[in-house]
């Protein structure tokens, strides 16, 4: 495959006897998002440094860019490579720009350039211009995170590492952090690879999601192959709490298109367009927001008929679609 | 109010030699200090990187700081001589341990994601080191600095023990002295550095935290302050005196050899503990000893012949607090069985035993007593106790040691020892302030030391073995209400000494000798 960005063969880490990851293989294509999923202690954070050589695999071989990381400095290869994690890893005797600046002077940027880049990245990441010259003791856990990723994507590194970029925030700000995040065009063009305990995270930015437990992979898939074809009892039961819920945030109204009915018309209802390529979840949520009446959709996707459904209609649909997986 | 005018006069008077000595003392501090962060910071870098020796620096670093300063300073002597040579490098080993374990702690200590951060970022081991580690280090390198240039500021005080200079030469000087404003005149500059220092290192670490810049501001500044050290003058030639602080500032001393024998040479200032050391190895020529001392006969040296008579008599005696004679009056008679029995090669003897052949004083003592037909076993007495103090050296040692025995074994007393009190002044105000009973003290010291007469009431005495002996005894009985027994008999006086064999070289036999050959060449 020409588009493999990242790949592992048969890598094992043994700390002090015990392997920590236990002879895993994946490789991560250009342009996705790759999830680590697993409990706390599995082998997640210990993948992940592999990849930049912040630790070094016992045995196996990682490629990046279909070169041996073992083959060029460590150092020039993290350059190439940004790398978030869940603490805040600010210097604090650096000021925010200061912080930001730190690969451009290693890779000796003029200053032109490296303010250019710096005052570019801020703004798309709705920092204030004023926090340029604070430093990172005064900065919100929100904004801390900001320039954290501001400081690895400053180069562009075509790939970016994140180890839990999320978990030392509040519930609120994370997940307004987690969507904004999402949508950065800065970050949809790269190939990413991140660590997560927190499946609805993992479903809602994974284009695959890798399932370990105990140093060792479960499962390597799409979010709806890991709901819909589990394989084996460790990945059923892990997401069986929270199962209906991860299908309607997987799956999209094209998926159970042929099962979904098309409902006469009334004359006392709301209607509403949306596309086809919403998710079961949205599409309920629409459903059920003008409470007193009932909503129907109209699906309108261009190339085929169009249906108009309910509620009830999107819930048959569901549950025809998982009779017949 | 007398005695505040009287220091700053003795300021005003001693202004030269102040300065000096605080010039020299902040010198000596900060060579000392710069050697060991040149040192000490790499080592605690290194540490920090292979931390598999961090046990074996730091607790070799560790045990240098266990030694006893002035231990340290005498193992020195042997290696680097005498002079600001062992002083630099002692107080080179004492400011390491802080230096090194705080640059180690410092490094260890700054977060570890943050290290991780700087390494993910494609840093070298070198960059992070410096540009991350090291700045966030900083205030607690700083800290580990100021803790070591507290501890120099103090410890340079001993430099003065061997030759090097520094305020301990007025610290040393006055306690021997019993001259209180010579003290102070030491200690309080040398507290003040010590203040001061913090101070300014406190300032430094708070003002420039964001920065690695301090470093830039702070070696300099230690430069500078090590290039105070004037180094006494050692580079000359000629035969070259070593002389105690005590005997530096006394009229029987160097003052008197002035005056009556017109004697002017090179003169360093050194401790008696390591003064004899010096003369046998040659680092010294002529040194201030005492009569009866036992490394006259073990280093081989001989004293000069005192044809002018300027040192005065030192005949020993116990001296007990006058309230305790009356109230166990069978002291005196215990006390005074030791008359007549020790004289000068007597006492050389005894000391030898304990300067050279490291026989313990309780063991000298007895077998003394014995041969005597003194010795009687204790009677374990417990009707109370007897406090007997000593002066630092083995003479005072071996004597306590006698009058315990002979107080034990002829009384139902108990005695409690208090030995190692460090010099006159220090030994007569525990009396006067009734922390001891009875010690042995010299005639000639009681005289000038404790009495200070004026000097035509000295002159007067006319050196006087009974005059000087009936007038301290007065005097004491007077003043302090503390009576001399009969003296013991031999008479550790001050004396001049030198190698042997360099006197016969030389045909140096007398300080009249001396200063004709000092003249003259
Ligand atoms: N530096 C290390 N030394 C020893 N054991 C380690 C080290 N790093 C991680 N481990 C162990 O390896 C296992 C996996 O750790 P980690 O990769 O951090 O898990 P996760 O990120 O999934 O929580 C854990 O049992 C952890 O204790
Ligand atoms: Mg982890």
């Amino acid at each position: 495959m020409s588009n493999t960005v990242v790949s592992l063969q048969q890598v094992t880490k043994v700390f002090e006897n015990r392997p920590a990851v236990n002879n895993i293989s994946f490789t991560v294509s250009a342009g996705e998002t790759f999830i680590l999923l697993g409990t706390s202690g599995c082998g997640k954070t210990t993948t992940l440094k592999m990849i930049n050589r912040l630790t070094e695999a016992t045995e196996g071989t990682i490629l990046v860019n279909g070169k041996n990381i073992l083959e060029q400095p460590a150092t020039i290869l993290r350059r190439n490579i940004g790398y978030v994690v869940q603490h805040n890893t600010l210097f604090p005797h650096y000021s925010v720009a200061e912080n930001i600046a730190v690969v451009p002077n290693l890779l000796l940027w003029d200053k032109e350039k490296t303010n250019a880049r710096i005052n570019k990245l801020i703004d798309k990441l709705h920092l204030s211009p004023n926090l340029l010259g604070v430093y990172p003791g005064q900065l919100s856990g929100g904004e801390a995170q900001r320039v954290n990723l501001a400081r690895a994507l400053v180069a562009d590194p075509p790939i970016l590492l994140m180890d839990e970029p999320f978990g030392a925030l509040d519930t609120i700000t994370r997940s307004a952090i987690r969507k904004e995040f999402a949508q950065l065009d800065e970050l949809k063009r790269k190939t990413i690879v991140m660590v997560t305990h927190d499946v609805q995270e993992a479903f809602e930015m994974g284009s695959r999601i890798c399932l370990m437990d105990k140093g060792r992979i479960m499962q390597t898939g799409k979010p709806a192959e890991l709901l819909f074809h589990p394989a084996n009892d460790f990945v059923r039961d892990f997401f069986s709490e929270s199962w209906l819920q991860l299908c309607f945030m997987v799956l999209k109204l094209t998926d159970v298109w042929p099962f979904l009915l098309n409902e006469p018309a009334s004359e006392y209802a709301n209607y509403e367009e949306v596309s086809p390529a919403i998710t079961l979840s949205k599409a309920m949520q629409l459903t059920k927001e003008k409470n007193e009446k009932k909503t129907l959709l109209v699906v309108n996707d261009n190339t085929t008929d169009k249906k108009t459904i309910t509620g009830e209609g999107i819930l048959y649909a569901f549950s025809e679609y998982q009779r017949n997986q | 109010m007398g005695e505040t005018q009287t220091f700053w006069s003795f300021i005003q008077e001693q202004a030269g030699k102040l300065l000096e000595q605080t010039l020299q003392h902040i010198g000596l501090t900060f060579i000392s200090l710069l050697i060991a962060i040149l040192i000490g910071v790499p080592l605690g870098i290194l540490i920090s990187r292979r931390t598999k020796l961090a046990g074996t620096v730091l607790g070799i670093a560790g045990v240098m700081q266990t030694i006893p300063s002035i231990a340290l300073l005498g193992f020195m002597i042997p290696l680097f001589g005498i002079g600001p040579k062992p002083a630099i490098v002692a107080l080179f080993l004492y400011a390491l341990l802080p230096i090194i374990r705080n640059t180690y702690t410092g490094i260890i200590n700054v977060d570890k994601h943050i290290k991780e951060a700087a390494t993910g970022l494609g840093m070298s081991d070198r960059q992070t080191l410096f540009k991350v580690e090291m700045p966030l280090a900083m205030p607690v390198i700083l800290a580990g600095i100021r803790i070591a240039t507290v501890i120099n500021v103090g410890v340079a005080t001993l430099a003065a023990y061997i030759a090097a200079g520094g305020l301990g030469e007025f610290i040393f000087g006055g306690i021997s002295l019993n001259n209180t404003n010579m003290i102070l005149a030491g200690a309080i500059p040398a507290a003040l550095l010590a203040l001061l220092f913090d101070f300014l290192l406190s300032r430094l670490q708070h003002t420039t935290l964001k920065k690695g810049r301090v470093v830039f501001v702070m070696l300099p500044l230690i430069l500078l302050l090590s290039a105070f050290y004037v180094l006494p003058s050692l580079g000359a030639s000629g035969l070259l005196a070593g002389f105690t602080p005590e005997f530096m500032g006394r009229q029987d001393g160097y003052l008197g050899l002035k005056k009556t024998y017109g004697l002017h040479m090179r003169i360093v200032v050194i401790s008696d503990a390591v003064m004899y050391k010096a003369a046998q190895e040659k680092h010294l020529d002529v040194i201030s000893g005492y009569g009866t001392d036992g490394r006259i006969k073990a280093f081989d040296l001989v004293t000069l012949t005192d044809d002018k008579k300027i040192f005065p008599p030192y005949y020993c005696a116990p001296i007990v607090r006058k309230q305790t004679l009356e109230q166990y009056p069978e002291l005196k008679n215990i006390l005074e069985l030791l008359t007549g029995r020790i004289n000068d090669s007597v006492m050389t003897a005894l000391n030898y035993k304990a300067d050279y052949l490291h026989l313990p004083p309780e063991q000298i003592a007895r077998d003394f007593l014995t041969a005597q037909g003194l010795y009687k076993p204790p009677r374990n007495g417990k009707k109370a106790t007897i406090r007997i103090g000593s002066k630092i050296f083995a003479e005072q040692y071996i004597l306590a040691s006698m009058y315990t025995q002979l107080i034990k074994g002829y009384s139902d007393l108990d005695v409690q020892t208090k030995t190692g009190l460090g010099g006159t002044k220090i030994c007569f105000d525990a009396m006067t302030n009734d922390q001891i009973d009875l010690y042995p003290e010299y005639t000639g010291t009681g005289l000038l030391v404790i009495l200070q007469p004026a000097a035509n009431k000295i002159d007067s005495l006319n050196q006087d073995k009974d005059a000087v002996y009936d007038f301290v005894q007065k005097e004491f009985q007077q003043r302090y209400q503390i009576s001399w027994l009969q003296p013991i008999g031999f008479n550790n006086t001050y004396a001049l000494m030198m190698r042997k064999e360099q006197t016969n070289a030389l045909n140096i036999h007398s300080i009249t000798d001396l200063v004709h050959y000092v003249d003259t060449n």
